[in-house]
């Protein structure tokens, strides 16, 4: 070992160095501890929780373990933890003024959390944007709409704006109005809309579809038809439905009518 | 065979396979190194043809086509009746009453699903012979469970039950020991928890629901064959797996 020189053999004999590398590995090998346990967790909950769920618990996890080796980490080298806590509080309030709309976000956000109105996966509308949540993080909510863009909303825009999600229940209504001609029998007309419901195979049996006159139009009687469905069926479902109510009243000669405009000529 | 169209089929390669299972028919062509499944569906669920041959029909243009790739085809396959994956919603064409103390038995009918597997056990598809529509069973629109939806005239003499290829009988026994008539609109029947058995027809295992006379309702399947005819031979398992007190509680709620 002659070759390695003396000064090297002095260097690593500094408690400073010794207490530095000792703290890299904490480092180190505590980072890679967190992963490991992430991963682990992950599989182990992957089936039992939610989505939402299982993101909650794996940064849980992840940050708590970050954070006990970093404080190891600083014990190692030597620094007081009680001054730096104390540091801290000072720091806390210095940022605090200084970024009110983060803070402000990672409240809301929390309040988010603990509420539960949506989760991750959900098809959600919030104010004007609509997607599917894709996650829920301390200072924002990000979104994927439907034509595949990529929306983030600040969680102090979340908890004061009005919220629906779409994915809450498992089954969901679809009011359809349609125009039927005024010399149509309304028996009739019920009956050949309701037969088409049950004969549909996206409209559930029950809760039963139901169609009734809900007003007099100018030029036609307005009819609504109110089917059930499973919620992941509202695409087909939106796209076929009209198609088969027209199919179905064509095929039972009832007019959809025009509108209708009587003009009467005063200059006689 | 005449009374049965499952079990298992040698298809020599180039050759297909056709059955006619009520309103489902099935064409399976094999060839070296794939399976090809045309399926097409009749109105009538009630249709009572059954058919299994090698010298099929022409394959309609239209239904759906489905095609299973391996890396050698297994010169023969298995066809299996399976009861629905999901319970069903029975509605009563008309409403029954279960008198003060008095029992009850009816049978019910609802579509059969098939499986076909190669050779070595492995699962090609598991198809309805009929699409059932669905249907929403629970105390609101918000817990429940989807179902699928059938209707039925709740017939009460065995001698009544016609033979249909493609329809599973079940035996509800129904008890009313409350001091008030048992009102049945609707009940949720959990086919996929019941295990199929063949004799005269195909027969899911019987279901026994008692009423109380503080009012609940108690509901358990009959464990064994049903015991209608006597060589009463086990066809498949339950779909779903599911505890006793699981359908207790599920079944229990039903009645109404």
């Amino acid at each position: 070992m002659d070759w390695i020189p003396q000064s090297v053999y002095e260097f690593f004999d500094k408690p400073f160095v010794v207490s530095a590398l000792r703290a890299a590995m904490i480092l180190v090998l505590g980072l890679m501890l967190a992963r490991f346990l992430v991963r682990l967790l992950q599989r182990l909950v992957s089936e039992r929780f939610s989505a939402q769920h299982q993101m909650i618990l794996r940064r849980s996890v992840f940050y708590i373990i970050n954070g006990l080796v970093l404080f190891a980490a600083l014990r190692e080298l030597g620094v007081d933890l009680s001054v730096l806590l104390g540091a801290a509080g000072v720091l806390t309030v210095a940022l605090g003024f200084a970024s009110q709309t983060s803070a402000s976000n990672l409240i809301a956000g929390l309040f988010m959390m603990t509420e539960r109105a949506f989760e991750v996966g959900n098809f959600i509308k919030a104010g004007t944007s609509s997607g599917t949540v894709l996650s829920i993080d301390l200072l924002s909510v990000k979104l994927q709409t439907v034509d595949n863009l990529f929306i983030r909303i600040p969680n102090e825009m979340m908890i004061k704006t009005e919220i629906i999600n779409y994915s809450r229940f498992p089954i969901r209504r679809m009011d359809i109005r349609l125009g039927v001609a005024y010399d149509s029998a309304i028996p009739r007309v019920r009956e050949v809309l309701l037969a088409m419901a049950h004969a549909h195979p996206l409209i559930l049996e029950e809760p039963e579809p139901v169609v009734g006159v809900v007003d007099f139009g100018p030029s036609e009687l307005l009819f609504e038809l109110r089917v059930w469905f499973a919620r992941e069926n509202v695409v087909e479902l939106s796209m076929g439905l009209r198609e088969a109510i027209k199919n179905a009243l064509d095929q039972n000669e009832i007019s959809i009518p025009f509108p209708h405009r009587v003009i009467i000529n005063t200059d006689k | 065979m005449a009374t049965a169209w499952w079990g298992d089929f040698r298809i020599p390669e180039g050759a297909t396979q056709y059955w006619r299972i009520g309103p489902l028919s099935l064409w399976l062509h094999r060839s070296e190194r794939e399976y090809r499944l045309h399926e097409q569906r009749d109105s009538d669920p009630f249709d009572p043809r059954m058919e299994a041959s090698l010298e099929p029909p022409p394959t309609p243009p239209e239904g759906k086509c489905q095609r299973f790739l391996m890396e050698r085809t297994f010169p023969s396959v298995r066809l299996t009746p399976r009861c629905a994956d999901r319970p069903f919603l029975v509605k009563t064409a008309t409403p029954l009453s279960v008198l003060v103390g008095e029992k009850a038995t009816i049978y019910v009918s609802t579509p059969a699903w098939v499986q076909l597997e190669s050779s070595d056990a492995r699962i090609l598809c598991t198809l309805p012979t009929r699409q059932p529509n669905a249907a929403w069973f629970g105390a609101n629109t918000r817990e429940g469970e989807l179902c699928f939806a059938s209707a039925t005239r709740a017939i009460l003499e065995r001698a009544e039950l016609e033979p249909r290829p493609a329809r599973l009988y079940t035996m509800v026994f129904i008890e009313n020991h409350a001091e008030v008539p048992l009102e049945v609109l609707r009940f949720k029947l959990p086919v996929n928890a019941l295990e199929l058995y063949h004799g005269e027809h195909l027969w899911t295992q019987s279901v026994l629901v008692e009423r109380r006379k503080d009012l609940s309702i108690d509901a358990r399947v009959l464990t064994g064959p049903p015991g209608i005819v006597a060589d009463e031979r086990f066809v498949s398992g339950a779909v779903a797996k599911s505890s006793d007190n699981l359908f207790r509680r599920t079944l229990g709620a039903l009645l109404g």
